[in-house]
């Protein structure tokens, strides 16, 4: 008799890859019940993805996107008792997926949406500390790391894809982008009283908050602003940072204690 | 000091100096949010994915399905075909 | 039945297209379950349960611990239901005794495990290690199955009796996968009822199947059939009034349904203890 621990690992292959696990007959496993579980693990994680790919899925349509669903579940296994984390790499996926080579903006479109998904879930943020800031001499400042909220994020593009986004959601009144040439974007999520919102950066400000979700100091994120755009105004960004709630911690340099 | 350390610490100083730099409550800003909003957002109705029901729907792998996609991308007709990137 | 505190009611399964719903009209129910994973981390899915939580006892029911699993729960989930917990303090945590990974795999679904006393010990672990991390007992819910190891030692009914004795959770009896099996794998359920120790059942499951290629799907997208009313009544003339909830996850339909569905339950209830109070 098989071992219970060997038969529930077979039982796991034979559901999820049926292509390379036929459950061997001592198993037991009737074929019209391995059926029912392989159905479940299939339309399941499809219609997870459906879930968290809402725009995606308005792209391409219905029926195209659950094909390009079923190939992403043939090849992506699930790794968490939690749907929620389930479909992370469909943007990387669609980056080698011939059938979309026509419609390149796709894969930078479903890395948007992910961390859309994801700040819906993401944890309440904590606020930073700015006593910190006593700590250190104003002329040091720019040895800070500001770490960016759980449900902030920034994802940059060579394809308009926070306008894109915007044009999918129900009376946004924002029209369909009209050409796709020559208009990269940078989007910038983030989420208010429990509702997700994306809305385009300037590129100086995009630069300066892709640096803090890289985890740079504050000076190399200024830097990198400054750039793109001398009359860059970080105060006013600042501002608005911690006016929003956008930011969860402020990290002093190595070999200070606040 | 460099331009941008002499700019943060204007900025950053300004920024603190003006006092505009309570954020709401992370815990509050949730907590405050009315039903009716929630309506009009939309978002009570994507609570969800996980259930302890089997599926209802079959889904059958067809075998000759040719990928033509037929959404938003489509109906734009050419507008959404990049052009030069 | 010290392991929740649950009334003595009938209630409905919360699902998103009703939210709105309830917490506006707040319907007159015992108490309501949800999915505890949909409400895992933050935002407006956990600050609409603390909503729900003021107004109607709580379940939470877990999908995903796989406590019938050959590794250990995943830590990360156990810690996010244990902040869960925490924060909502419910009047009753359960999951599912099943099995949903290995070492290397996770299918998201109830997959039955082999009931063996190897198994036992090993889920016994499982399960004191989740109540101990939540620090308060779990019910654990019998499944419904479409396939068996073929080398049982013992019937799910008696497995579930062994971890009550020793890891003290209770048993959240769900009578349509009774039902469902009983049809597909020839179950014996009063064998399996009989088996089970009357305390520890805190909470009652009732659902529709569909069918499907002569099997019976727990769809969970149908009203309560008569033949698990039928159960039901039998179950609660044999062992008492329990919680009882009705779940609906598929083609759900309007709220009055459900709670008449709920209703039922309820009269079903009170015909033999006069004394509930609805």
């Amino acid at each position: 008799m098989t071992s219970w621990t060997d038969w529930s690992s077979a039982l796991l292959e034979a559901i999820a890859d049926p292509e390379r696990h036929a459950p061997s007959a001592n198993l037991g496993l009737s074929a019209a019940g391995l059926a029912v579980y392989r159905n479940n693990y299939r339309v399941g994680l499809i219609d997870t993805l459906a879930y968290a790919y809402p725009v995606l899925g308005q792209l391409v349509g219905e029926e195209f996107f659950r094909a390009l669903a079923r190939e992403y579940v043939k090849h992506h296994a699930s790794h968490s008792g939690n749907l929620h984390r389930y479909g992370a790499a469909l943007g990387d996926f669609l980056d080698s997926f011939e059938h979309v080579r026509h419609l390149p903006y796709l894969a930078d479109v479903a890395r948007l949406e992910w961390r859309v998904h994801h700040s819906y879930y993401a944890a309440d943020s904590t606020t930073p500390d700015l006593a910190v800031l006593a700590t250190l001499e104003p002329e040091r400042w720019g040895e800070l790391r500001f770490e960016l909220a759980d449900d902030v994020a920034v994802v940059a593009s060579s394809w308009p894809i926070a306008t894109l986004w915007l044009a999918h959601q129900p009376d946004s009144g924002v029209p369909l982008p009209e050409r796709l040439g020559d208009s990269a974007e940078t989007a910038l999520v983030t989420r208010s009283a429990g509702t997700v919102s994306v809305e385009r950066l300037d590129s100086a400000p995009a630069a300066f908050l892709l640096a803090l979700q890289q985890g740079v100091t504050l000076e190399a994120a200024t830097d990198a602003a400054l750039r793109l755009g001398p009359s860059f105004d970080l105060q006013a960004l600042l501002g608005q940072l911690l006016q929003r709630n956008l930011l969860s911690s402020i990290t002093l340099p190595a070999g200070e204690l606040p | 000091m460099t331009a941008s350390r002499a700019l943060i610490a204007s900025a950053l100083g300004a920024v603190v100096a003006m006092g505009a730099i309570a954020p709401a409550v992370a815990a509050e800003k949730e907590k405050c949010f009315g039903v009716a909003k929630a309506g009009k957002n939309d978002c009570a109705s994507v609570v969800g994915t996980h259930s302890c029901a089997g599926q209802a729907k079959v889904d059958n792998d067809p075998n000759d399905w040719k990928f033509v996609a037929k959404g938003s991308c489509d109906k734009m007709g050419g507008s959404l075909q990049p052009g030069k990137k | 039945m010290t392991q929740t505190r649950l009334p003595c009611r009938a209630g409905i399964g919360l699902r998103a297209p009703h939210y709105q719903q309830v917490l506006q009209q707040q319907p007159e129910l015992g108490w309501v379950e949800v999915h505890s994973e949909n409400f895992f981390d933050g935002g407006l899915p956990l600050a609409m349960l603390h909503r729900v939580a003021e107004r109607y006892p709580l379940s939470l029911h877990g999908v995903g611990l796989g406590l019938g699993s050959p590794q250990r729960p995943e830590a990360r989930h156990l810690a996010s239901l244990r902040r869960l917990v925490d924060a909502l303090d419910p009047a009753a945590v359960s999951e599912h005794l099943c099995l949903n990974h290995s070492a290397t795999r996770f299918v998201n679904d109830l997959l039955p495990l082999p009931y063996t006393r190897d198994a036992l010990e090993a889920v016994s672990a499982h399960v004191a290690e989740t109540q101990d991390a939540l620090r308060r007992p779990i019910l654990l819910e019998n499944l419904s199955s479409y396939v068996e190891y073929p080398g049982n030692e013992m019937h799910e009914g008696e497995f579930l009796a062994e971890l009550v004795k020793r890891t003290g959770c209770g048993i959240l009896l769900d009578l349509n996968n009774l039902y469902v099996n009983q049809v597909n794998l020839g179950t014996d359920v009063d064998a399996v009822i009989a088996a089970l120790p009357p305390d520890a059942i805190g909470e009652i499951h009732l659902a529709g199947y569909s069918e499907r290629d002569g099997l019976l799907v727990d769809t969970h997208s149908q009203p309560v059939y008569a033949a698990v009313w039928q159960l039901y009544r039998d179950t609660v003339a044999r062992l008492g009034p329990r919680p009882t909830l009705i779940e609906w996850d598929i083609d759900i339909p309007s709220l009055d349904v459900l709670c008449g569905e709920a209703a039922k339950a309820q009269a079903i209830l009170q015909e033999r203890h006069h004394d509930l109070v609805d």
